[in-house]
């Protein structure tokens, strides 16, 4: 199972879910996809330049994979300290 | 050292024990970050990414030490419901030289008001809103962009 944590306007939405991953997730790209489908409003969020997201705590490309052995957090824009 | 810390903690406090750890440096300077009073803000709650967090805080400390002469640094940084007057962040760092001190530590905060991952909420009239990153901010950071002289 694949945990994806929510942070920021994110976690309006979501909190944390642990699901098996479809099939047709295979990276970060298709996994926001997936999330837009099951979330409301999680799309719009998404979009944002500002969004981050992390695969088992590394920021990367959105073609990064990822599997059911991975946490994922998906960021909003951060406030700062 | 970096520390996030959900309870109050006392600035003076972790002075004195940043100050034990020291051994070598003739320049501890410290800053303390406070709740503003803000126009009437009842509360601000901070949270963050355990783990993530403290990495990335951890990048910008090794940032700063390859950029200045440091012997220590530390970072508290509270998360959780905070008011008004409450200490947010404490940072310290330790140098043979007061410059390298100084500016190690500006430039810390400047790291941690733009690019640690904290999620803020404020409260005002019992209506609470995320806290949008700030413009100024990011142009504080700029500053350390160009080489240092």
């Amino acid at each position: 199972m694949a945990v994806i944590l929510f942070f920021g306007r994110f976690s309006d939405l979501a909190q944390r879910m642990e699901v098996d991953l479809p099939a047709s997730v295979t990276d970060k790209a298709s996994l926001t996809a997936y999330l837009s489908a099951e979330i409301d409003g999680f799309a719009a969020l998404a979009a944002l330049h500002d969004t981050r997201i992390s695969v088992n705590m590394l920021v990367s490309m959105a073609e990064t994979c990822v599997s059911n052995e991975d946490e994922i957090a998906y960021m909003s824009a951060l406030s700062g300290g | 050292m970096i520390r996030i810390v959900e309870t109050a903690f006392d600035p003076a406090s972790e002075l004195t024990g940043f100050r034990e750890q020291v051994s070598k440096s003739g320049a501890i300077v410290s800053f303390t970050g406070l709740v503003r009073d803000d126009d009437g803000t009842e509360s601000l709650t901070l949270s963050h990414y355990p783990g993530f967090t403290e990495a990335q805080i951890g990048e910008f400390v090794e940032q700063a030490k390859l950029r200045w002469d440091l012997e220590k640094c530390l970072i508290v940084h509270r998360v959780g419901r905070m008011v008004t007057g409450d200490s947010i962040v404490f940072v310290a760092t330790a140098s043979a030289h007061r410059r390298d001190a100084f500016e190690a530590c500006d430039f810390l905060m400047d790291k941690l008001k733009s690019n640690a991952p904290f999620w803020k909420q404020e409260t005002r009239a019992g209506q609470t809103k995320w806290v949008e990153p700030r413009a100024q901010d990011e142009e504080d950071l700029k500053r350390w962009t160009h080489a240092r002289n």
